[in-house]
């Protein structure tokens, strides 16, 4: 009795892990047709190059993502003034480097010079 | 580009004309095409490299347009004008430093069409595509073409070798059919490729090529490094496993911005990137004195050491052990030291004044599998690459990266750091054009010590067949080796600006950025104060002592003394101290900047090889005359670089602090030079004012400067006064009303001020003693240092019995605690209670090891010390204390002649105390009875008729026992009892 109750567990508890994963769905991703930059399809033998904004953008927000990801800001960051590069800073960490008499030049790496 | 307000049509982001071919050429050294080409092989693409910038992110043309559509603002109106090739903007134009067009000139300036080379878009690949084919991407963007990068990084297209400048060169590809799906009219990625090469979440290989691969940035700030394929002991970085996004990944404090409330709505799907809020970005973190990134989105969602250690509820914390315990027995949590304060109290713990990183970024010994990292950035010449800057030759890259770094103050904590350092080419002529200076850089504004354009130092190293000085030496470089350069340099910047010859003056500076090392984390085992406070307080402990070496284990740069072919690269502290270190390198208070240079040290120079021995500073004494370095003919006629000691870049050589305020500071003699634009001149007041004024040209004499920093700075409006010094060769300072004042940094020293902005502050150890500078404090912290005993308690010198109304003084044994480091006294005594009116006030807890107590009630009542120690733990110890009547008591008797029993009687209550409000008679005759006499009087009398009951005849008298209670308000004061007799 005692043996039956603990392969009953066993099978219970196979069970419950099959059907757990029976609720897990892998995501499969579908087919992508690459497009060009004007958004039109590559045709087999064609040699456009493909274009992500339009290939992944088609289900994917690919402005949201390339106006707003600092990976793709190179600075821009700073141009908005996010950074308050200023020599006379009240926040002693973001006080600038001031190059003796250009103080004005307060922009880091590529939005300037030091 | 006018970044902020173009002065013709107030539009922001409208680009630049140069004009001319000539003035583009001259002026611009990396255009944005120019980083299409070079920086962007880290960079993914969109922003700057697919669009020209706008504040309207949806108003930004896209540059393989610019040339047919209107740009705004461009062309001197808001509707704006096309951007064609007959305009030479930063968008369209590019030095050609990578030679796309084989004949040989680097120098000459290139047109980008973009229509022609692609843009380049953001590439999804580049960081959710393992195994994307960086080098390939690098090698296609170095010839111009942007729009193929996509289709070659991702490995489904091969380059098709069109000529740079060809129809379609750089939107061509030929297409690798074997990884894609080629069976219907359109070439597609299945499904199923998708789902095995894509990933979510990026792969740390991915980012790993830009940020951790040998030689990329990483690397290169401070040797962080992965491990390299097939490499299998990560004791070096025992988060390897978790891969970069393990930390970098979003804590789950927020929703992720790409998930909304409908599934299927885009819009809603994405909460755009702004101040406090990430788009679509890893979070990053935020420790760095100096970031090209600084901004409100550092730290934003970031897990830190404490997320997963301490907190664990910061998203996946991965089962991270809590080394509360751990810390806590090995005594990091006793509160010893000061942190950020000098004033000799303790406060912190290591653990409150410590970042994680302090002890654990501790790089293991890597030598063996080659570790290399964080080289000196020789900006002197181009690599083999072609990059204009060269760390990767073999001279200026360190070879065991193996405990190579330093420490630092950042926001109060002391952080692992490692130095970075770039050489670089600059002009020492600083002086405006009109007095003979040059613009070295060819930016219209003649001040500053430009460093020189790289496409300029890339021209005159191709006329001379140069590469990087080290590279070209071997790292072995001496004074005729910089001369060369610097006579070449200074020929050409003559030449190009059309100046007379010599107007030039090339130098080179050696410049730090402290960069955090927050990554390398080492194991437990490994970690600094493992084997005890000696891993750090001891003279030969590598922690704050030792030195790091910035230059590369196998360079050897000597140049010529003083500043004949170095300069400092800048100065600080109110430009008083020459620094070659960032100037947000700051002390522990982040009040002052340490200053330091090490690339000043003299040398000897071998005399075969002597080449310059003169008195530089002109006082007519050799420069040198104590063979520092005898290897030569014992003077020391030229200078070198030495390494850095850590505890350099954590204490000033002295300790200063802000100067003291004061009713006038007169300054010193003026050096009206003729770059005095841009002077700034902050003076604090002591009413909590502080008023700025930049010098906005350049000054001739003190009148000149007054009339410059004009009449409300000057004449008493702003609480002060500037006037001339006594010797009318300077200013002076002086408050007016009363008013005190001093300065703020600025360019204090530049008005011979410094003294009103800095003085020597010593600083006070936790011990009593006080240091000036860093060599004492070093000193002091690597003298022995034991870990703090427990506390204990211990009452002296408390009476068992005193006397209601006397004060006593409780006395703790200081002495038992001698040893116990920083400990806390404080007493209570239950005769008094908290009362309930001022919540804010524990009336029963007396502050102090001694103090004086009054009891106020009769009663026996228990004293307790409290003793908190270093650890935090609560030690107590109590004593009984009797509070008694003062003697002599006061006296209970009948007053004579006495009545017979049963009639009336008077009774007397006399040696009362001074201040009493109420008398409380229990007569003995089972009656009691409460008097208020009025004034306290010493004798009262009462009159009382006693009961004659039986029980109280002896068979002689009528015998009573009286007792007195005697109150002051609330207090019990006095007490007696006494036997009555009455005959019957």
């Amino acid at each position: 009795m005692k043996k039956h109750y603990k392969v009953h567990i066993a099978l219970m508890t196979c069970l419950a892990i099959l059907l757990g994963m029976a609720g897990v769905t892998f995501a499969a991703h579908p087919p992508v047709t690459l497009k060009d930059v004007g958004n039109q399809p590559i045709a087999v033998g064609s040699d456009a190059a493909y274009s992500p904004k339009q290939t992944c953008g088609g289900c994917h927000d690919y402005d949201s993502i390339e106006q707003h990801s600092y990976h793709a800001l190179l600075g821009s960051n700073e141009l908005k003034g996010w950074m308050a590069y200023n020599p006379n800073s009240p926040d002693k960490y973001k006080a600038g480097v001031a190059a003796k008499g250009k103080s004005w030049v307060q922009t880091p790496g590529h939005v300037g010079k030091w | 580009m006018n970044s902020v307000n173009d002065p013709t049509t107030g539009l922001d982001c409208v680009p630049f004309n140069y004009g001319t071919e000539a003035d583009f050429v001259k002026k611009v050294d990396l255009s944005v095409a120019g980083q299409l080409m070079d920086c962007a092989e880290c960079h993914v693409g969109g922003g700057a490299m697919e669009y020209i910038p706008n504040t309207d992110l949806n108003a930004r043309i896209r540059l393989d347009e610019m040339a047919t559509t209107n740009v705004p603002g461009f062309g001197g109106t808001v509707a704006g004008a096309p951007i064609t090739s007959a305009s030479y903007t930063a968008f369209n134009y590019f030095i050609d430093t990578y030679d796309v067009d084989g004949d040989g000139d680097t120098a000459e300036a290139q047109y980008m069409d973009y229509a022609q080379a692609g843009v380049m878009e953001m590439d999804c690949f580049l960081c959710h595509l393992p195994g994307y084919d960086y080098v390939e991407r690098r090698h296609q963007m170095r010839t111009g073409k942007l729009g193929t990068l996509p289709a070659i990084g991702a490995g489904l297209a091969t380059d098709n070798g069109a000529a740079f400048g060809a129809a379609d060169f750089g939107t061509t590809v030929v297409y690798d059919e074997s990884q894609l799906d080629a069976s219907g009219t359109n070439l597609q990625l299945s499904g199923t490729w998708m789902d095995e090469n894509v990933a979510g979440v990026p792969d740390s290989t991915n980012c790993a090529f830009c940020h951790f691969n040998e030689f990329s940035v990483d690397w290169k700030k401070r040797g962080d490094h992965w491990a390299p394929d097939g490499q299998v002991d990560f004791q070096y970085e025992v988060h390897y496993n978790l891969g970069c996004m393990g930390c970098h990944q979003r804590d789950a404090a927020e929703q992720l911005s790409w998930q909304g409330q409908d599934a299927t709505s885009l819009a809603e799907n994405y909460s755009p990137m702004a101040a406090g809020s990430l788009g679509h970005d890893p979070a990053k973190g935020m420790y760095a004195q100096y970031s090209g990134l600084f901004n409100m989105n550092d730290n934003v969602q970031f897990k830190d050491c404490v997320d997963c250690h301490s907190n664990g509820t910061a998203g996946q914390s991965y089962g991270a052990p809590n080394p509360a315990a751990a810390h806590a027995a090995a005594g990091l949590t006793a509160v010893v030291a000061q942190g950020p304060t000098a004033d000799g109290v303790a406060k912190a713990s290591h653990i409150d004044f410590m970042h994680c990183s302090a002890c654990h970024s501790r790089k293991a010994n890597s030598y063996d599998w080659g570790n290399t990292g964080n080289p000196l950035i020789d900006a002197t010449g181009k690599d083999e690459e072609g990059r204009l800057t060269d760390h990767e030759n073999d001279y200026v890259l360190k070879e065991d990266m193996t405990d190579n770094t330093g420490l630092g103050w950042f926001k109060g904590k002391l952080r692992r750091i490692s130095p970075s350092a770039t050489m670089f080419w600059r002009d020492k002529n600083d002086f405006p054009n009109t007095l003979g200076g040059v613009d070295a850089n060819f930016d219209d504004r003649p001040h500053g010590m430009d460093s020189l354009l790289m496409t300029d130092v890339l021209a005159v190293n191709e006329d001379n067949g140069w590469a990087s000085i080290t590279e070209d030496h071997h790292g072995n470089i001496t004074p005729a080796d910089f001369a060369e350069r610097i006579t070449a340099f200074n020929s050409y910047i003559d030449t190009k600006a059309g100046v007379a010859a010599g107007t030039a003056k090339t130098k080179f500076s050696i410049f730090h950025v402290n960069f955090m090392n927050q990554h390398a984390v080492s194991p437990a085992n490994m970690a600094f104060g493992v084997n005890g406070c000696t891993d750090c307080h001891d003279a030969g402990a590598e922690f704050w002592n030792g030195s790091i070496n910035t230059a590369g284990d196998n360079n050897m740069m000597v140049y010529g003394p003083s500043t004949s072919q170095r300069v400092p690269f800048t100065k600080v502290n109110g430009f008083s101290q020459a620094s070659d270190w960032h100037p947000n390198t700051f002390d522990k208070f982040a009040a002052r900047t340490i200053a330091i240079q090490i690339s000043n040290v003299p040398y000897d120079t071998p005399v075969t090889d002597e080449i310059i021995n003169v008195d530089s500073d002109g006082d007519g004494i050799a420069d040198t005359t104590d063979g520092i370095l005898d290897t030569g003919d014992g003077v020391a006629d030229s200078l070198t670089t030495r390494p850095v000691d850590r505890a350099e870049i954590m204490y000033e050589t002295t300790f200063m602090g802000a100067a003291d305020y004061a009713a006038e500071y007169e300054g010193g003699t003026i050096d009206f030079s003729g770059f005095e634009k841009g002077w700034q001149l902050i003076v604090q007041v002591n009413d909590g004012t502080e008023r700025l004024k930049m010098v906005s040209t350049d000054i001739a004499d003190v009148a000149g400067l007054l009339a410059n920093l004009g009449t409300n700075m000057t004449d008493g409006t702003f609480g002060f006064t500037i006037t001339a010094n006594t010797a009318g060769d300077g200013i002076k300072v002086t408050g007016t009303g009363g008013n005190l004042i001093r300065l703020r940094a600025g360019n204090a020293a530049s008005f011979g001020l410094t003294h009103a902005a800095y003085k020597n502050t010593p600083w006070t150890a936790v011990d009593g003693r006080t240091f000036n500078g860093r060599a004492d404090w070093v000193a002091y912290l690597n003298e022995p240092k034991a870990l703090p005993a427990a506390g204990e308690a211990i009452i002296v010198g408390l009476p068992a019995t005193v006397e209601v109304g006397s004060t006593v003084t409780l006395t703790a044994d200081e002495t038992a605690n001698d040893d116990a480091g920083s400990v806390s006294y404080s007493w209570i005594c239950n005769d008094t209670t908290d009362d309930p009116e001022t919540p804010d006030v524990n009336e029963g807890i007396l502050d102090g090891p001694v103090v004086d107590k009054t009891f106020s009630k009769i009663g026996t009542w228990t004293v307790t010390l409290r003793v908190v120690d270093a650890y935090g733990d609560l030690i107590t110890v109590s004593q009984v204390v009797q509070v008694t009547a003062p003697a002599p008591a006061a006296d209970i008797a009948l007053v004579l002649p006495a009545a017979p029993a049963g009639t009336g009687n008077t009774v007397r209550f006399s040696n009362l105390p001074a201040s009493y409000t109420m008398l409380y008679i229990i007569w003995g005759d089972g009656s009691r009875q409460k008097v208020y006499p009025t004034g306290s009087p010493a004798s009262v009398d009462v009159d009382h008729t006693f009961s004659t009951s039986s029980r109280y005849f002896n068979g002689t008298d009528y015998r009573y026992l009286s007792t007195v209670y005697v109150y002051n308000g609330g207090a019990r004061v006095d007490i007696n009892r006494e036997y009555l007799f009455i005959a019957p």
